[in-house]
């Protein structure tokens, strides 16, 4: 592995599946070892580090084509930066249900009024008198969205953010963890803004 | 889809495995299988909006690099060079607006201007097969600008040159007459080579147009973005000044990424609201770029800053002046920057702060103003307070002086010397004072030392240039009276030199020991001015001392005008009343002065003096018990005085009392001896057969007092004969018949000494003597203490048997009725 890195990355970069497979098999274990401990014990019960592990290698299949090679240890980087990230937006998601705030949910008094919670909750409208001809707007161009999103995705921003199910209900439903269905949860909120955009340049258009 | 690695169940799973789990992963192998097969599952989604791999004629797409707002970047290959590009299309649905789309035809139109090796190049353009628009441009092997400088972390002299590389770019881009606008780490690119590339003109505009950018600025979703995009705003986009945009606006974008390059931070805290970070690019100054990398060279320093300048004009006037500096900054020659001049530093720190500059400086302005204006208010204060000491002060004199003129010196004494005191520099102080001690060095023995106090006084004020005409006048008319030198060979009005004013005769009115003098020159002032308040008040004091009672009332009348002392108007009014014998309306005029005077001990001691002529010896008692209650030498006056009026009433065990409240406080031999001893004599007459206490103890108070006077003085004298040791007869001789109250005195005592032997008719002969000598002594109703003799006098001849009872025993018939003293008539003296 040590001879060929580079040539591998540089593969993995341009799309080849096995090199970028043969990278994981390599990188990730030594990821998993320095991810170890970082789980605090309370949430050990709803999140482990495979949980966090298959995420990130999901992501890596996914990003590949904006990894750059710049060296050797650039791909253990990239992949440690990948999965810090999963672990952080779980932990802080955990955190923030256990002080008994529970996230900002969209209340479902009709499906329009929670599709409009929902752009205001992802950052792509504001409940502002002057936007609200464009939020009625925004609130078809979601249900469009939603409708891009995976399957895995969409069903637990559908169950979780739109139908307001807790997340043990989620998580039992879709056999995931709940710490999983979080890192899910972000990466289908990430993955909504890019296909809504950047608000000023739709609301502009 | 995963699960436990141990167990093969989720992990809070105990049941049969779902049916999309995979079976037993095992492995991380396993696991990253299974992330694969999800990843394709989401792939294929994300591509199901886009063209298809050969959708885009002439183009294999490979991969997503990137995707933004308006559209997505692909890895693509060119299949006529068979060359790696990067496709950029735009994205369908919602986001492909009519405007979208101008904006995005815009951008390629831009760019496609552009020949510059930095500067991207858009190899094509066209659309899809479903009308989205693309371009392709050189797919560039490399990283962002910031995270080529964090990641690769080259030295500064490696760095430098891409910034050279960078302002060549742009100064090609404003050369073809684009602004880019959203200069920034995000939009360059740095190859594996270490050279920049700009790309993204996606909010570039032409030099021409003024719309577009204005969208940037309003932005606030997608914080990170937005931050990211204000801290490389120049000021006059933070501020939306659209029309101030030129090429020097990328000059600053340049000079912050220069400026992160050099200190790893941006040169403006970007943290807080939208509003507070563009309030720090306009008006905070950057942090010295030395501050955050004290090895940076002051040049560099210089270069950043002047990159970074607030005000365009002081800016560089193009990238390429930037990228010149530099290399004059690389290659060691000297640079064209210049730091910023002292007085620019300041005019620019004044500006900001104007609003504290303007605080202090018209604090500054404001603390002298006040002190000035607080020193002058005190001027004026303790000037006006001083005026107004000096009014009181020469009202207090009048009342001094009177009580000089009218004999009562030791009265005046303490008074006098406490105004000349406080008042050195008052004319009328100095003058009263000098007389005050005059007049006691020329009327008690052995005080004759005070003559030359009052000598040494005037001579002091004479140096001291205190009214020295009056002073010296003074002084002259002194030495006259002690036979130093002639009588005063000036008369007071003919001082050379002294204007002939009211205030003049005024003032020389206290420079004479003459009361006839003084009230002529009093007249002369009020004559010459009659709105003179205090020479009407002097000459109504002294028309009363001078026997003009009726003067008196008209001059007290005018002063009562000036109704500045309304109870000293009426008290002299009063007095003149009294002298006048109108006692009933002198009572009158006192009580009005006691509901006038805040401090009405006069007008109660003058309306018991009133009540005592009008024998309303209960009334008068009432009054002195008011008097009394007064501090001071009232008490003593008061209980000696009281003490006649209960003597008549018949209230001898009172009398008493008084008498020796006074004794006791004297502490020494005086006239109330004498009083206590004839009283007790009565209280012996009026009580049961030979009353041996009573007897004993007048004869005890008798022999004290004789042994505590002063052999052969007058008071030891009364006592003898009192005592039965001197003959009545050889008492009135002895008496100094220069001295009219002790001739008054002596006949009274004659009397009462010739009452305790049973001589009844030589006794109402002395008393009628005595109180013929008391009216003719009485000169001011003010003057108390003879008219005691008076009053008593005549109290005994009311009392006394009729001639017909004469001869009757003085135990008997001698003393006096005490039902019939109190006589309610007006008697005039």
């Amino acid at each position: 592995m040590q001879e060929c890195g580079s040539s591998l990355q540089r593969r993995a970069a341009e799309g080849d599946r096995r090199a970028l497979e043969q990278l994981l098999e390599h990188h990730g274990p030594l990821v998993r070892q320095r991810l170890h401990g970082r789980i605090p014990r309370r949430w050990q019960a709803v999140l482990s580090l495979d949980d966090v592990m298959q995420q990130t290698y999901t992501d890596a299949f996914v990003d590949i084509a904006r990894f750059v090679p710049n060296g050797e240890s650039s791909f253990i980087g990239w992949l440690m930066s990948l999965a810090k990230c999963n672990l952080l937006d779980a932990l802080k998601m955990l955190q923030t249900e256990r002080r008994g705030k529970r996230f900002r949910r969209v209340d479902l008094h009709t499906a329009e009024d929670s599709s409009l919670l929902l752009c205001e909750m992802i950052g792509v409208t504001r409940s502002t008198p002057s936007r609200r001809a464009a939020r009625v707007e925004a609130c078809g161009v979601l249900k469009e969205a939603l409708q891009e999103l995976p399957d895995s995705y969409r069903r637990v921003v559908q169950m979780y953010d739109l139908d307001n199910r807790p997340v043990e209900e989620v998580s039992e439903t879709l056999h995931r963890s709940p710490g999983a269905v979080y890192m899910v949860r972000a990466r289908a909120h990430r993955r909504l803004r890019e296909i809504l955009g950047h608000r000023s340049r739709y609301l502009s258009a | 889809m995963r699960k436990d690695r141990q167990t093969g169940n989720h992990p809070r799973q105990t049941g049969a495995p779902p049916e999309n789990h995979r079976s037993m992963p095992g492995s991380e192998r396993d696991l990253i299988r299974s992330a694969e097969l999800e990843a394709e599952a989401l792939l294929a989604h994300r591509t199901d909006d886009l063209p298809r791999a050969d959708s885009i004629p002439g183009f294999r797409i490979l991969g997503e690099v990137g995707r933004g707002g308006m559209g997505v970047v692909y890895k693509a290959l060119q299949l006529s060079t068979n060359r790696t590009v990067a496709l950029k299309v735009m994205l369908a649905g919602p986001f492909a607006s009519p405007a979208a789309r101008q904006r995005f035809k815009r951008e390629v139109e831009l760019a496609a201007r552009f020949q510059h090796p930095a500067i991207v190049r858009v190899l094509e353009s066209g659309e899809t097969a479903t009308g989205q628009p693309y371009y392709a441009m050189d797919y560039i092997h490399g990283m962002r600008l910031d995270r080529w400088l964090g990641g690769v972390s080259p030295g500064l002299p490696e760095r430098l040159p891409v910034f050279l590389e960078l302002c060549a770019a742009i100064e090609h881009a404003h050369r073809q007459g684009v602004i880019h606008r959203d200069l920034k780490p995000a939009n360059i690119l740095v190859d594996t080579e270490g050279h920049p590339h700009v790309l993204d003109f996606g909010l570039s505009k032409a030099i021409e147009q003024t719309d577009g950018w204005e969208s940037l600025t309003l932005s606030n979703a997608g914080a990170d973005h937005v931050m990211g995009t204000l801290a490389y705003l120049s000021p006059e986009q933070a501020t939306g000044a659209v029309e101030e945009v030129d090429p020097r606006t990328d000059v600053y974008a340049l000079g912050v990424m220069l400026y992160q390059s050099v200190t790893g931070s941006f040169p403006h805290d970007i943290h807080g609201s939208h509003t507070e970070v563009i309030r720090r690019i306009c008006e905070d100054d950057p942090e010295p770029v030395r501050t955050l990398a004290p090895n940076v060279d002051s040049e560099l320093e210089t270069i950043v800053l002047k990159a970074l300048q607030k005000e365009k004009g002081l800016r560089y006037r193009t990238a390429a002046d930037l990228g010149d500096d530099l290399r004059r900054y690389l290659q060691g020659e000297p640079i064209l920057a210049r730091p910023n001049s002292s007085f620019y530093v300041i005019r620019k720190k004044l500006l900001k702060h104007r609003l504290q500059v303007t605080a202090v400086v018209v604090v500054a302005a404001l603390i002298p103003l006040c002190l000035w204006g607080g020193v002058w208010w005190q001027d004026r204060v303790a000037q006006n307070e001083r005026t107004h000491d000096y009014r009181e002060a020469r009202r207090e004199v009048l009342a001094i002086q009177n009580d000089i003129e009218a004999g009562r010196v030791e009265y005046a004494l303490g008074p006098a010397h406490a105004l000349y005191d406080r008042y050195p520099d008052l004319a009328e102080a100095v003058l009263v004072w000098s007389q005050a001690q005059f007049r006691l060095g020329r009327r008690a023995d052995g005080a004759e030392g005070w003559v030359d106090t009052a000598f040494k006084t005037l001579r002091t004020a004479i140096a001291n240039d205190v009214a020295p005409h009056a002073c010296r006048t003074l002084l002259d008319e002194m030495r006259g009276r002690i036979g130093i030198a002639s009588a005063p060979d000036r008369e007071p009005q003919s001082c050379t030199g002294l204007p002939d004013n009211a205030e003049t005769s005024y003032l020389l009115s206290f420079a004479t020991l003459d009361l006839d003098r003084a009230a002529a020159l009093t007249e002369n002032a009020v004559d010459l001015d009659p709105e003179h308040s205090l020479a009407w008040a002097r000459l109504a004091r002294l028309s009363l001392l001078t026997e003009r009672p009726d003067r008196a009332l008209r001059t007290s009348e005018e002063w009562l005008r000036f109704n500045a002392r309304p109870a000293a108007g009426i008290m002299l009014r009063a007095k003149a009343l009294v002298r006048h014998g109108e006692y009933r309306e002198a009572v009158n005029l006192c009580t009005q002065a006691i509901t006038a005077s805040r401090r009405p001990v006069a007008a109660y001691r003058l309306r018991a003096l009133a009540h005592l002529c009008l024998r309303e010896y209960e009334e008068s008692a009432a009054d002195y018990s008011t008097v009394v209650e007064f501090d001071g030498t009232e008490r003593i006056w008061g209980s000696y005085k009281r003490a006649t009026a209960l003597w008549a009433l018949g209230r001898l065990d009172e009398a008493a009392a008084d008498y020796r409240t006074v004794r006791e406080i004297r502490g020494h031999p005086s006239f109330a001896d004498a009083r206590l001893f004839l009283v007790l004599s009565d209280q012996k007459r009026l009580a049961a057969e030979a009353d041996i206490v009573l007897q004993e103890e007048a004869s005890e108070v008798l022999r004290n007092a004789q042994r505590g006077a002063v052999r052969g003085g007058w008071l030891d004298r009364i006592l003898s004969c009192l005592a039965g040791e001197l003959p009545p007869a050889e008492l009135v001789k002895s008496a100094n018949l220069a001295n009219p109250e002790q001739v008054c005195e002596s006949y009274y005592y004659a009397a009462e000494a010739c009452l305790l032997r049973g001589e009844i008719g030589e006794a109402r002969d002395w008393f009628r003597k005595c109180v013929q000598t008391g009216v003719v002594l009485d000169p001011d109703s003010a003057q108390l203490d003879p008219m005691n003799e008076y009053h008593l006098a005549r109290w005994r001849l009311d009392s006394l048997p009729t001639t017909e009872a004469e001869g009757a025993t003085p135990s008997e018939s001698h003393h006096p009725d005490l039902s019939t003293t109190r006589h309610a008539t007006n008697t005039s003296r």
